[in-house]
Order: structure tokens, then sequence, then C-alpha cells
């Protein structure tokens, strides 16, 4: 039957029809052939015993009289019949009375196994036994055995009949199959041919012609719309492996798939760019084990397989790479793994790049900030160091300068005195200088570590320091509540004394006001200090923060110019940073930023 | 069982032949004879059509008379009384022709040989079977006579004087006899 399967269309269609055909003309010939064959044998049966029946009641008189001649006289009209084959008749004891036998026959005394009345039918043959009556009483018994030939010739006849109908029937068949080949089948084979050509060439563009609208018509519309989907995803497909191949081959990003195992299954020229081969062929066909002939070192192959298990995919995973050359690089990877359906991992895909220059210029950046915070170390140092050390010679001159001035008050003439009254005066300017410088390198040097801080107690403390100030100048400090802060509070109590003392300090009103806040944004605390002071220059704001920059005559306020630079090396130390906002006249807010408390 | 039967019948047949058969006398082989043509009377009747007005009834029986010396002595026993045709067999010895008044079946004994013709006049055209076994019994106006060739009992019959006595003989019958008519 599996062979029927693989028949086409046609063929089945054909043995079908036929095998039905067949199947019912055999189907009701048999029905027939075997009813009129169960007819035609009683036939058969009644004729044969009419004649019996003939026979014996002529033999009556031959039976009564004892006269077999008379008898096999009568018995001889048999002839008319071909297929008797013997006849009998028996007395009424019994004993054979008188026989027929048909000429050529055998076995003359063929005589029946046993006298059974009635019919018998064997294989090849029947015989009937019946009795003989006169006036009501059994005078014998008349034996008839005839052959089948009737049969047989009827069988044969019906045999002839029904190859006769069976070819008809083809022939009929044949001329229905070639209806229904035209209207059917042949639209289908087409389709079938269109459909292996199209498969076999991928030319979406052909177009199969409909004949009708039954559903092979159907089928065709379906095909040609199936076609013309096709055909235009085809073309989209097309266009888009065009675009991505062009992404593929042109971007300076360097593509890979490969094998858990380590093989390369594709690569992109960028790749084969950075690796040092002529083409990603060169490369796939010369890499046979990544974390021996890529990796400088395997472990990081190893650590790079095992998040890619753990998570699926690695993102700007760094690791050093041999070129074809020999020579390393860097390479940043990101890839993640690629599962079949059946969850397995099929492959690992991802892009590549060449880091090599940013990795030493990030090295260079790295080498030369250490060398300017070690030599701003060195500075600080140095300047601490100095400016202690300047303190002492500065102090033996500022004595002496006194001393002589004590000493020889009577001894020296006006101008003298007044020289000295100007030594003395920058002597004691210079020492100023010289603890401001100290203060300043101190923020850096003698910092304490950072640590939860309530700003609110280290704010009152600076106030009390300038309690001195804020009652001369009958200025109005208020404040908003203050948050707890990461911070040095001794640099921070010094930062507000510093910027609430320059509120009051560059003001000019009657009294002045000074206001602090602080808001919360995005990771850090804003404070603010804003006054109604004179004001600054907006062309100014970056400048007060360095050092030793004044930015008024000392006479109007004085002071050596350090507090703003001081109060901008705090806040950075802490990790923030400090500006100002203002006009002339229009008073100055100063911000800071602090880190939140951890 | 037919069979069985059949056989055990034969071996009897055998048996009855081997106690009987050597001692057939020549008066048993008579009474043989006349065993035979008793049991052809009786036949005869089945192959002969009387007419109906010669019965009174439906269950009238039928009459066989036998005129003159009777030969065939116990033989006749076989068949008297016997039903054949829906009726009863009556048989009778008479012993003059007046006495035959009533007979469907006459057996005329040769002891009547010098009288047949008397006898046959008489009977005119009455529907009566005549039976005899004398020579020329047929061509002088009987009906059917026994006679026997190579030792084998056969019958003639004068059909044309069956027709004359309205007595309808089945062609079967006149199949087996030797046909005669009547010598004027």
């Amino acid at each position: 039957m599996s062979h029927f399967r693989d028949l086409s269309i046609r063929r089945k269609f054909f043995t079908v029809m036929v095998m039905m055909r067949i199947a019912v003309i055999l189907f009701i010939a048999g029905v027939l052939i075997f009813a009129d064959l169960i007819l035609f044998k009683r036939t058969m049966v009644s004729e044969l015993r009419t004649l019996a029946n003939v026979i014996g009641t002529n033999s009556t008189a031959a039976l009564s009289f004892n006269d077999p001649k008379s008898a096999e006289e009568t018995l001889s009209a048999m002839k008319a019949d071909s297929n008797v084959v013997v006849a009998h008749i028996y007395t009424k004891d019994l004993t054979r009375f008188a026989s027929y036998f048909r000429k050529g026959q055998k076995d003359p005394f063929l005589s029946p196994d046993q006298i059974n009345e009635g019919s018998t039918f064997r294989h090849d043959r029947f015989d009937i036994c019946d009795p003989i009556f006169l006036d009501g009483r059994r005078v014998g018994m008349i034996y008839i055995q005839s052959d089948l030939g009737k049969l047989q010739s009827r069988l044969k006849w019906y045999g002839m009949m029904l190859i006769a109908l069976i070819g008809i029937s083809t022939l009929l068949t044949f001329g229905f199959f070639l209806v229904l080949q035209k209207s059917v089948l042949n639209p289908i084979s087409h389709l079938t041919q269109t459909m292996k050509a199209v498969s076999e060439e991928k030319d979406y563009g052909i177009q199969v012609e409909k004949e009708g609208n039954d559903e092979v018509g159907t089928l065709v519309d379906g095909f040609n719309e199936m076609l013309g989907q096709i055909r235009q995803r085809d073309e989209a497909l097309k266009e888009a492996e065009k675009k991505y191949r062009s992404i593929f081959e042109n971007t300076i990003a360097g593509i890979f798939q490969t094998s858990l195992e380590g093989r390369f299954i594709s690569a992109n020229p960028a790749l084969a760019r950075i690796y040092g081969y002529d083409s990603p062929e060169a490369l796939i066909d010369s890499i046979k084990d990544i974390s021996r002939q890529i990796c400088v070192d395997p472990n990081r192959r190893e650590e790079y397989l095992r998040v890619l298990q753990e998570e699926g995919k690695v993102t700007n995973f760094e690791f050093q790479s041999y070129r074809k050359d020999g020579s390393m690089i860097w390479v940043s990877t990101n890839a993640r793994m690629v599962r079949g359906k059946d969850g397995e991992v099929s492959y690992i895909e991802g892009s590549a790049q060449d880091i090599t220059d940013r990795k030493r210029a990030e090295k260079d950046v790295k080498e030369k900030e250490e060398e300017l915070v070690r030599s701003n170390e060195e500075l600080e140092r140095y300047a601490y160091l100095a400016s202690h050390d300047l303190q002492e010679p500065l102090r033996m001159v500022t004595s002496y300068m006194q001393l002589l001035e004590r000493r020889y008050k009577d001894k020296l003439d006006q101008d003298a005195k007044e020289f000295i009254e100007f030594a003395v005066d920058g002597a004691m300017r210079m020492h100023r200088l010289i603890n401001d410088l100290l203060t300043y390198s101190r923020v850096g040097t003698r910092g304490k570590a950072l640590a939860p801080t309530d700003t609110e107690g280290v704010f009152e403390q600076s106030l009390s320091n300038l309690q001195v100030t804020i009652k001369e100048r009958r200025a109005q400090v208020t404040h908003e509540p203050l948050p707890k802060v990461m911070a040095d509070d001794v640099q921070l109590g010094q930062l507000f004394q510093n910027l609430v003392g320059n509120a009051i300090k560059f003001n000019q009103q009657e009294a002045p006001r000074v206001h602090v806040s602080a808001i919360q944004r995005s990771g850090e605390w804003v404070f603010s200090v804003k006054d109604n002071g004179i004001g600054i220059d907006p062309e100014f704001k970056e400048r007060i923060f360095v050092i030793f920059q004044r930015l008024h005559v000392k006479d109007d306020y004085p002071g050596t110019g350090i507090g703003l630079a001081v109060c901008k090396k705090i806040v950075e130390r802490h990790g923030g940073r400090i500006w100002v906002e203002s006009e002339i006249g229009k008073g100055a807010t100063f911000y800071f930023t602090l880190p939140k408390e951890e | 069982m037919v069979r069985r039967w059949f056989r055990a019948s034969s071996i009897v047949f055998t048996l009855a032949m081997l106690i009987w058969g050597p001692n057939v006398s020549a008066e048993s082989m008579q009474s043989k004879e006349y065993l035979i043509k008793a049991a052809f009377l009786y036949n005869f009747i089945k192959f002969v059509d009387w007419p109906s007005e010669s019965f009174k009834n439906d269950a009238a029986p039928i009459n066989l008379y036998v005129l003159g010396d009777d030969p065939f002595g116990e033989a006749l026993d076989t068949i008297r009384g016997k039903r054949v045709k829906g009726r009863r067999l009556v048989i009778k010895q008479v012993r003059r022709v007046e006495q035959i008044e009533g007979a469907h079946l006459l057996f005329i004994s040769t002891s009547e040989k010098g009288r047949v013709k008397q006898i046959l006049k008489s009977l005119a055209d009455a529907p009566v079977l005549t039976i005899s076994e004398m020579e020329g019994f047929g061509q002088n106006g009987g009906i059917i006579n026994f006679i026997t060739v190579d030792n084998k009992i056969q019958f003639e019959i004068n059909s044309e004087k069956a027709e004359q006595h309205r007595l309808r003989i089945s062609s079967q019958l006149l199949k087996l006899a030797r046909i005669v008519r009547s010598e004027s």
C-alpha cells in the first residue's frame, strides 16, 4: 500500500476508478450469477426430475409386467439429454431392472453409491433418485446421474460476459478519466510541476495559469498569492540581508559566531582585521582553539564562558589577545549565548572591538593623574614646610624690628621711625600671608577622615565663633533646618565661618542679612548662603576662588584673599562643587554641594 | 441404510433359493406360472379404465370372475380382497354365462374352450375385460390372452375389441403386448 502512496495523483485516480468499477461489476455480477446459478441448479434438478417422473411413469407397465426390455427402450429417451450419464430403473426391492448409459461412458455399470431419494449435488455431477408410483404404490425407483455440462457452459458464458463487461467498463473509465484528467488532474500536475520548479530554481516570479473556478482553481489562486507573498518577502529579505551584509562587512566592529569548543563559525572582515588576518576565511581556517591561539590568558576565556553560561551574555568583557603576527592587543567583547529550540547551546555570537589605543590612552591619563596628584601633594607639603620654616626668620625680623624701635626710639629720627613702622607692617602682613598659606595647605594635608556629621551643630559653632563680628555689624543670620552629611566637621565649620564671615564683611548695609539653607538634589545636598551684600561682577565669579586673588583694595576690605580658595579646597576634598550666583549691588548666593550621609 | 437393507434382502433371497430352489417340482412350476398370471390380472386393472357407469358408486368393488375350472388354485388368494384404484378386488368363480352379470374382468378358463365364441357373443359390448389363455382367443374376439414366449409369460391384446367394449387400455400396456386383431 505504501507503493500506492507514492503513485502520482493521476495514477491513483485511474487505479481507484478502475478498481472501483471492477469491484462494482464483480459484486453485482457475483450476486446475480450466484442467484442465477442457484435458480439454474433448481431448474436443472426440476427438469431432470420431470424427466425422471415421465420415464418412471412410462416404465410402470414394464415394471408391473416384468419387461426390462421395454423399460430400457423407455430409458433410451435419455439420449435427448446429452448431460445424462447413466440412468437406472430399480424394482421395488431395489434390484436393477433396466439401465441406460451415455455413449462412450467408460463405466457402464456406474451406479449410485447409495440410493437416496431426492437430488444430490457433487462437484462434478448431480444425481436424482425418485420412487416410481403406480396407483399410489411404489413399484420401483429411478436413478439418473447427470454431469454439470450445462452449468459449466453457463459459467463459461458468464465468465466471458464478465471479461467483456470489465473490458468495456475499463474503456469507459478511461474515457471518464480523460475528462477528469483534463479538468482536474492536469491543472494539479501542472501546479505540482510549477511548485517543484519554484522550489528548485527559487524563482518566485512564476505564476500558474488558472483553468477553472473549482477547488483546483482556488488552489491555483492560493498558490499564486502565496508565491506573490513569498516573492515580496524574498525581496524584503534580500534587501534586509544586503543591508545587514553591508553592515556586517563594513562595520569597524568585529562580528563573530563561535562554538563553545573555541572555533570560529563565522567572522566579518573587521574581526579578521582586528586579529591581523587577510580575510575572515583565513581567520576561521587558522583558529582551531580560541583560548590557546587568541587569548593571552586562557583563564580569561574560562571566565568569559562561565559568565556566558551563568548570565547568558557578557558586556564589555575586556581581554588581551594575540594577533596573527604575535603582537598583543586589547579586545572588548559583547556576546550572548544562542540556544536552539531544545535549550542546548548552539553557539556564541557577539561583537569585538580593538581597544588597544583606548587602553593605552587610559593608561597615559592615569599615569598623568597620578603624577599630578604626586606633584600637588609635594607642593602642599613644600608650601606647608616652607611657610612653617618662613615663620621663624620672619619672627626674628619682626622681633628685632620691634626691639630696635623700643630701644632706640629716642635716637632715631622721624623718617627712621616711619621706615621701621613700614618694615614691621610688612613683616606682619607677611606673617598673615604665611599663616593663610598654612591654613590653605592644611586643608589637603591635615584633614580628618569624612564621617557622618550633623551640619546644624557645626553651623551653630561657626556662628558663635563669629559672634563678635555679628554683634558689631548688627547682622542677622538665619537658617533653615540643615541635614546630616558625610564631612570633616572642623573643615565644614571653617567653610561656614568663611562664607558667613564674607557675607557680613562684603556688606555695606546697615544690618547685613545672611540666610543659609540646604536642599536635596540627585544624591547630594546643595547648600546655599545668601546675603544682601555688595555682590560680585559675574565676570569674576571664577577668579574669586583662586588663592590670593583680591577684587578690592585692602583698605576697603582687609584680608589676604585666601578665604574662598580655602572654601573651594574644602568642598573639593569632600567631593563637591562650589560656585556663586550674583550681580553687582544685588547681593550674592554661594552654593556648594556635599555628599549625602551613607 | 437402503444399501444395507438391499444387501440383507439379497442374502435372504440367496438363502431362500438354497432351501427351495433344488426342489422346484412340476406342480410348483405350474403354481408359479399362475402366481405370475394372478399378479398380471391384478396389474391389468391399473392399466385399464372402465367407463364410470360400470360401477354403482365410488366405493363399489371391482369384480373378477373366473368362468369355468379354476386353474389358479391358491394363487388368486394373493390378490383377493386387495385394493386397487381405490376399490376392493372381489374374485368369484362362476360356472355359467348367466352368472357373469356385474363382472369387470372375466377370466375364461380353458375348460370353456368350446364355448368361447358363444360366451363372448353373449357379452356383446358390455364393459368387461375378457382374459384367457388359449390360442386364438384374441383373434376370436377376446381382449387379453396370455401366451408363453421363450419360457416367459407375455400377452396379446386385441385393442380394437377393447374399444368396442368401451375399455381404455394404457398405451404402456399396449407397448408390452402383442397386438392382435379379430378374424371374422
